[in-house]
């Protein structure tokens, strides 16, 4: 489950993000991670498989990684349940 | 005599965002404008020329093993996946995607390669399928290359493009490769999988 931003940036960087990951927070650019559509595929399963279920549609309107993160704590399944 | 009923696994054409379907003749003009058009054409296959309409049909098909029209359901077509140059006798062919540029670096275009690349492997015995690009085009799967692909071969300063000569660069993904990573790429796939598997 993705409750921290912390955890966050480590799939990020995982993932293949440009930056590292001291130099990822919430008001970062997600253009600036620099991740082609190989990486924010893998990226969007690995959020998947952590229960965060995101449109791929949506990852295009996001302007930074707060509002990545802010979204997947919306998604998350206990977020659902409430 | 009787027959076992075995499980065997059914060609998936279809993913979480995207459908592969046959080309149909209401899609060539859409595919002329896309192959030859301005932000994609210089990159595809006719590097800029610009064919005779009336012949376009009969090149898209030219060499080609297979090819599938990608969808996305209830928004139309986004783009053609494409296997040339194949030769069975050696086991290889050739993969190639074009997407609409708007549409590109969305993630559903790498679903849809891999269900091409799924549908590949599991009808052919293929060892490898190649990827063939100059170099100004390796920037739209730089993840890929020492990841999934494994770069084979290189012609140096084969293609011209804007002034300067480029590499044409040949990458391959070997079908070990593929069984290694395909339930983590495609895990609807083997969700579907596990649903057509008789019982027992």
């Amino acid at each position: 489950m993705i409750s921290g931003l912390d955890q966050l940036v480590v799939l990020l960087v995982e993932r293949g993000a440009a930056l590292p990951s001291e130099q990822i927070g919430e008001q970062t650019p997600l253009d600036d991670l620099a991740l082609d559509s190989l990486e924010v595929y893998e990226l969007l399963l690995d959020l998947a498989a952590e229960g965060v279920d995101l449109p791929e549609d949506l990852f295009p309107t996001l302007r930074t990684v707060g509002d990545l993160h802010h979204l997947c704590v919306l998604r998350a399944p206990q977020a659902a349940g409430r | 005599m009787t027959h076992e009923l075995t499980a065997v696994r059914a060609p998936a054409l279809e993913g979480r965002t995207v459908r592969l379907r046959p080309i149909r003749p209401n899609d060539l003009d859409w595919l002329y404008d896309l192959s030859i058009g301005g932000a994609t054409g210089w990159r595809w296959r006719f590097r800029g020329v610009t064919p005779e309409p009336s012949r376009f049909s009969e090149l898209l098909h030219q060499g080609v093993l297979v090819q599938h029209v990608v969808e996305r359901p209830g928004r139309g077509p986004i783009g053609l996946v494409v296997a040339y140059q194949a030769d069975l006798r050696n086991r290889h062919a050739h993969l190639g995607a074009l997407f609409d540029p708007e549409l590109h670096r969305l993630p559903c275009t790498v679903e849809a390669v891999a269900l091409f690349v799924d549908h590949l492997f599991m009808l052919w015995d293929l060892r490898k399928v190649y990827v063939e690009a100059p170099e100004f085009n390796l920037g739209q799967f730089a993840s890929a290359l020492g990841s999934y692909l494994e770069e084979e071969a290189r012609l140096r300063e084969h293609e011209f493009h804007d002034g300067q000569w480029w590499d044409q660069v040949t990458a391959a993904l070997h079908r070990s490769t593929w069984d290694a990573v395909r339930s983590r790429l495609l895990p609807s796939r083997d969700q579907g999988d596990a649903a057509a598997s008789p019982p027992g």
